[in-house]
């Protein structure tokens, strides 16, 4: 078997693992992987990467749905939403600095790493215990407004739907995640698809990638279905603190 | 929304089949490009036209499960999400 072959599967599975295992799309795994591990450029990672998110959230989405982990009613107008404020970022990007974009996408990220710590120990385990007190309008609006953000900047933003959908909707963590794959398996499906339109896919690469991620999605989500919500909070910090950082770097390195 | 007249097994059902297809795709498209056979690149980009197929089913399925339950905000919800997704695809291949 070819040694680039082997280093895409391998990027693959790492990047599915922790999509799965977090509920988030693992877009911002896949691209560094992809550039530094495996050595492609950036213009032919970020097109088998959003596409490697749409089958990855669509593998992982599948395991929550099962368990009724998937709040459809709380997803329908988000997914909405924040495909068209990502649509009207993408509008605006020539006009607007992504540098800012990219500081003030740290601050939300901090921003909600720092809500999650402080939201405390919840009923995680619970399903749909009644859907009066949560806040669906705000998240949706709040989702639309990172759909703009991300769109400015080329990202998914869906790093960001978990804390939301854990502190503003008020559903269990674990919900949340699920929630969040099943709004990223649209949103990036529709984002592959221009890609492909564009010619920008490479199936050399996208195929041992999707493998390696599928696999990885797979195991990702099964270990999260099995880890106490606690710890998988815990991960899920860490990472946006992570995430924060080298956002944050970035934006400042632009400025520089 | 009252769950226990929402079967999500046929959704469940339709992404766990498409899932299987979409691996064997792949899956057969990488052992192709390690052999360097020219039909691996056929191969997988039918493996992503299912993914783009079964993402669309999908979609199509949840708005008639929501027709079923006659949770109508959301059945138009769902269609207005296909339509904005599709017309996202089509403005980009138009302006192409």
């Amino acid at each position: 078997m070819p040694t680039d072959l082997i280093w895409y599967i391998s990027c693959g599975l790492v990047a599915g693992m922790a999509g799965g295992f977090l509920g988030i799309g693992g877009g911002v795994l896949l691209v560094p992987l992809l550039t530094v591990a495996a050595g492609l450029s950036v213009h032919t990672a970020v097109p088998v990467s959003i596409t490697a998110v749409a089958a990855h959230s669509f593998a992982s989405s599948n395991i929550y749905l099962k368990q009724g982990r998937v709040d459809l009613e709380l997803a329908l107008p988000v997914v909405l939403l924040m495909t068209m404020g990502s649509v009207l970022g993408g509008y605006l990007h020539p006009i607007i600095s992504p540098h800012w974009v990219e500081l003030l996408l740290a601050a939300m990220m901090i921003y909600t790493a720092l809500s999650l710590i402080f939201t405390g120990k919840r009923q995680d385990d619970g399903m749909f215990e009644g859907l009066k007190s949560r806040n669906y309008g705000i998240s949706a609006i709040l989702a639309a407004a990172i759909g703009f953000l991300a769109g400015l900047i080329g990202v998914g933003g869906g790093e960001l739907l978990v804390p939301i959908l854990y502190s503003l909707a008020r559903v269990p963590f674990k919900t949340a995640r699920g929630t969040a794959l099943l709004i990223i398996s649209f949103s990036a499906a529709a984002a592959s698809a221009v890609y492909f339109l564009e010619g920008a896919v490479e199936p050399r690469v996208l195929a041992p990638v999707l493998i390696g991620v599928i696999a990885g999605s797979q195991l990702g989500s099964f270990l999260g279905m099995r880890t106490p919500s606690s710890i998988a909070r815990f991960v899920y910090i860490g990472v946006m603190a992570y995430l924060a950082y080298a956002m944050s770097a970035k934006g400042i390195e632009g400025f520089l | 929304m009252n769950r226990t007249d929402f079967n999500l097994n046929p959704l469940v059902g339709l992404q766990r089949h498409s899932l299987r297809i979409m691996i064997i795709l792949f899956a057969v498209s990488a052992a192709l490009y390690s052999l360097g056979a020219p039909i691996a690149t056929l191969v997988g980009l039918i493996g992503l036209g299912s993914l783009y197929l079964a993402t669309v089913v999908k979609l199509v399925m949840i708005s008639e499960l929501f027709r079923k339950a006659h949770l109508h905000r959301l059945w138009m919800l769902s269609l207005a999400l296909l339509l904005v997704l599709v017309a996202v695809v089509a403005a980009e291949y138009i302006s192409i």
